[in-house]
């Protein structure tokens, strides 16, 4: 215990005093400033008479001619932090020759990979919780409206999802670091599956969707429909769009997690969309947020039974 | 929008100036001229001893209708006939008190003229423009006014008898009483603020509702005026009329735009102003997220010092 | 505590699939040794030490460091062995004394003792005005002597040193053993390995020689020498082809003679110490000739290469 404790500490003065996460930290709190801009631009227009969780809207209004939202920013930044945090946690301790030395101190092995994980959390914690409490502080003095105490929570909620998503990508980085002997290609290889997910995932459940129920401009609803639960079920393998869903249903009680489509056909047949209790908010994310913690208990799994179980060769 | 605004300023500004007027003045003239038929021949007087020599003043228009403070121009042709040779005239217009009048000629610029000089052997008639006017400060009362035209030389004289119907002016305004034209509001409080409402017209408005309609303000917010209803608002009168403005719990910090309008029952006059209401960030709010912004940054200092290294 | 063995080896094997990286070592190393593993590289020294730490499992056999099965209880042994690996490395942006505080707090020191052994430490390897730089500054022998001081933190019963001269230059070499050297004198069990002799021969009790994953020889360096080639660490050769029974009987007597034999014309004396002089009188007693003595001082390295050329 403490040797966690230790190599917990020792990791988390790293990140802090490395210039990587001075970036990452600049770059977020830009992000917020961002967020702040927009919206004190655009948030009298988002809101109206109908507006239930105004404050709630601080975080989800988007330029009208600027390309940017806080939950979109998180969405690409998080796989970001949570890469830089990992990719290197295990093999440049290999390659650096601490590693043996590390492990030859009375600790146990897996307090060195847990420690780790641990610090990186942390990381990922404070970026988060202290870019959303900037937000909602300068937001309470810039709108002037308190959150309802259900806000309070799905701002929490966003929080907690938002730190299991870049646990995900620091347990998948992880993973790779143990693999991988070379910093340089856990990296790549972190970031290949990322922009993989990220660029073609939609291109490919599209695809797959589209051969399977084929909709053209006749197509009746029912067809649509069914097209649009299959191409979505496919996209829920990225984690990504695990995330995406869950806090659009966490930030958005309005939305759910009803896909634009959806929600077109919605106001079509004229059903009036009402916001959510949080409850069945978030009984609909459940699957997703299950998803995103199996995903991540899965890569850190593998990573740790292959750091445990990996003999330390003669080089 | 905004030329409306203007106008209506202007036409305030206007009220504004005629009822302090009517502060000033004593009651005006009553109407005395009891014809209610419309005399369209004049009176001609004819000098007996020389029967040919002939003054006659004719007006096409001799009663003119108009809205207090406005201008009267009535065009009075003169005739003159069976004289000699030309002869000067004396001009004279005689008005109720508080009006002013001018003698023009009918055509050319606008110098006052006393005299005239007619020919007696010209076949057509000069034409003079009588210009009547109350003064700027005094609005008449409505009613009918006479005027008496005179023109006279020696024994010669005509005179023709002239009416400027007053009709009432029916105006408001409405202002506020340091002149500003916004304020600031808390959310989810009462926040007041006085408006004046003014009789600008020439005559008493009853009932005056004042209100600021649904339309008027944001969703959410409740407007209420006290008094809502002016009773009696005499001419020249003013009356303030607290307004409590409490935004909505949930109104977000900025500006927003009220209206408030005033109109009698009778609906013949109207008048509004739009008041800027900047809807401030509750105190309490303001420091919470000040207070909260603060926490994070030591926090976060505190994890840089305490985890970091030096 | 006298006769105990710290670290035991029984039929000791490890295999990596099909290439057998140590087989049936047997080792036994008392406590206060400085015992020091020979052998090229790939002869299984540092497979040997890896399992003696706990970092890789045998495939068979049985390992116990202070009684304890490194693989089982892993703790219990590192708490008592210092290890300095090959390759040691530091934290590069860390200072020399940050990285020993980090090693030290992973031993559960407090700071009060910490910081003291640290200073008594740095100033023993000689690092004490360095204290404050950044490793990454080092040289590759100041890194080694960071590593003793590394390995010291935890006053260790046991300290392993692979390879700790590899790459440095003479001086530091020396530095690096003379620091080994006193570690010993501590009452630490020190297991060296190396494959530069000369070092090994100086400051080691014993030492073991390893080829092809056996330890073929084990012993002090005179007593490989002996059973290397039967003899005692001297030979001094006269070139006296017979010497008579009463001449063989007087040398035999001089203490410290081992043997004495015939090659050629030459008449061999083996013996622990030089003994020429005593040799010489004895041989100008006896037959009243002065003969010209040839003096030879085994070297380890003699009988190294001898096992490397029988096995």
């Amino acid at each position: 215990m403490a040797g966690l404790i230790e190599i917990f500490r020792k990791e988390l003065a790293d990140n802090f005093n490395s210039k990587r996460f001075l970036i990452l930290f600049l770059l977020v709190y830009l992000a917020g400033a961002a967020t702040i801009y927009i919206a004190a631009q655009n948030i009298r227009a988002t809101v109206d008479d109908s507006t239930r969780y105004i404050f709630l809207n601080l975080f989800i209004v988007s330029g009208s001619n600027i390309p940017f939202s806080f939950p979109l920013f998180m969405s690409i930044f998080i796989p970001i932090i949570g890469i830089a945090l990992g990719f290197d946690a295990v093999n440049s301790e290999r390659t650096s020759g601490n590693l043996s030395r590390l492990l030859s101190q009375p600790i146990y092995r897996d307090n060195v990979i847990n420690g780790k994980f641990l610090a990186g959390l942390v990381m990922i914690a404070i970026l988060i919780v202290s870019i959303v409490t900037l937000v909602a502080g300068l937001g309470l003095r810039m709108i002037g409206v308190p959150p309802e105490a259900e806000e309070i929570l799905r701002l929490c909620m966003f929080v907690i999802v938002s730190i299991l998503y870049g646990a995900f990508w620091m347990s998948l980085a992880v993973l790779f670091s143990v693999v991988f002997n070379k910093a340089a290609t856990s990296a790549l290889a972190s970031i290949a599956i990322w922009l993989f997910l990220f660029l073609f995932m939609g291109l490919i459940a599209n695809l797959i969707a589209v051969t399977v129920v084929p909709i053209n401009a006749d197509s009746t609803v029912e067809q649509i429909a069914s097209f649009d639960t299959l191409y979505r079920m496919i996209n829920r393998i990225s984690p990504g769009t695990l995330y995406v869903e869950s806090i659009q249903a966490v930030l958005l009680p309005i939305l759910g997690t009803s896909s634009p489509t959806m929600m077109m056909i919605g106001i079509y047949s004229g059903l009036k969309p009402t916001p959510l209790p949080l409850s069945q908010s978030l009984l609909i994310v459940w699957p997703q947020l299950v998803g995103l913690l199996a995903l991540t208990a899965i890569c850190f799994a593998i990573a740790y039974i292959k750091f445990m179980r990996e003999e330390i060769r003669a080089t | 929008m905004i030329r409306k605004t203007v106008l209506i300023g202007i036409l305030c500004a206007v009220a504004l100036a005629l009822i302090s007027a009517s502060f000033i003045s004593a009651s005006p003239v009553k109407a005395t001229a009891p014809a209610s038929k419309c005399d369209m021949a004049s009176a001609v007087l004819q000098d007996d001893a020389q029967p040919t020599e002939k003054l006659e003043l004719t007006c096409q228009y001799p009663a003119l209708s108009s809205y207090a403070g406005l201008n009267y121009s009535y065009s009075i042709s003169v005739t003159y006939s069976g004289g000699k040779e030309s002869k000067i005239f004396n001009l004279k217009a005689v008005v109720p008190e508080g009006f002013v009048s001018a003698i023009a000629p009918g055509y050319g610029e606008g110098q006052e003229i006393a005299e005239i000089r007619l020919d007696a052997n010209k076949g057509y008639p000069e034409t003079v423009k009588l210009t009547v006017r109350p003064y700027a400060w005094k609005v008449p009362v409505p009613g009918e006014y006479p005027i008496t035209f005179e023109v006279s030389s020696g024994n010669l004289k005509s005179l023709i008898l002239l009416k400027a119907i007053v009709t009432a002016n029916y105006d408001m305004k409405m202002t506020t009483p340091d002149g500003r034209l916004n304020t600031e509001a808390t959310a989810g409080q009462d926040n007041n603020f006085t408006v004046v409402v003014g009789n600008s017209g020439s005559a008493d408005l009853e009932k005056v509702e004042v209100s600021c309609k649904a339309q008027d303000r944001p969703n959410g917010w409740t407007v209420t005026c006290q008094p809502d209803k002016i009773d009696s608002l005499k001419a020249g009168a003013t009356k303030e009329v607290q307004v409590t403005v409490k935004p909505s719990e949930k109104t977000i910090s900025g500006d927003y735009m009220l209206t408030i309008q005033a109109e009698p029952e009778s609906k013949n006059a109207f008048t509004n102003l739009q008041i800027r209401t900047t809807v401030l960030t509750p105190t309490i709010w303001g420091w919470v997220g000040v207070g909260i912004v603060v926490l994070v940054i030591v926090a976060l200092a505190i994890i840089f010092i305490r985890f970091g290294r030096r | 505590m006298n006769n105990k063995f710290v670290i035991e080896t029984q039929n000791l094997t490890k295999k990596y699939s099909k290439f057998v990286a140590v087989d049936d070592l047997n080792l036994q190393i008392l406590e206060g040794e400085v015992f020091g593993f020979l052998g090229p590289n790939g002869a299984g020294k540092t497979t040997t030490i890896l399992m003696l730490m706990g970092f890789c499992e045998p495939t068979s056999g049985l390992v116990r460091v202070n009684g304890n099965d490194p693989a089982r209880e892993p703790i219990k042994v590192k708490k008592v062995v210092g290890y300095m690996p090959e390759k040691i490395g530091f934290y590069d942006d860390l200072t020399a004394r940050e990285n020993l505080e980090y090693t030290g707090r992973l031993n559960g020191l407090d700071s009060k003792t910490l910081g003291d052994r640290i200073d008594k430490l740095l100033e023993e390897v000689g690092l004490k005005d360095k204290s404050g730089q950044v490793v990454g500054k080092f040289s590759h022998g100041m890194k080694q002597r960071l590593g003793i001081a590394d390995v010291m933190i935890k006053q260790p019963g046991v300290a392993i040193f692979d390879e700790p001269t590899s790459g440095i230059d003479p001086e530091g070499t020396d530095q690096v053993l003379n620091l080994i050297q006193d570690m010993a004198k501590q009452k630490v069990t020190v297991l060296i390995s190396s494959h530069q002799l000369h070092q090994v021969q100086r400051i080691c009790t014993r030492v073991g020689i390893f080829s092809k994953g056996k330890m073929v020889a084990a012993g002090s360096v005179d007593k490989l020498g002996r059973d290397a080639f039967r003899k005692g660490k001297f030979n001094i050769i006269l070139p006296v082809a017979q010497l008579t029974d009463n001449v063989r009987d007087d040398v035999m007597k001089i203490p410290g003679v081992v043997a004495l034999e015939t090659i050629a014309n030459n008449t061999v004396v083996t013996a622990d110490d030089d003994i020429s002089k005593q040799l010489e009188d004895v041989v100008l007693r006896s037959t009243g000739l002065r003969v010209q003595m040839k003096v030879e001082e085994f070297q380890l390295e003699e009988v190294y290469m001898k096992y490397f050329k029988e096995s």
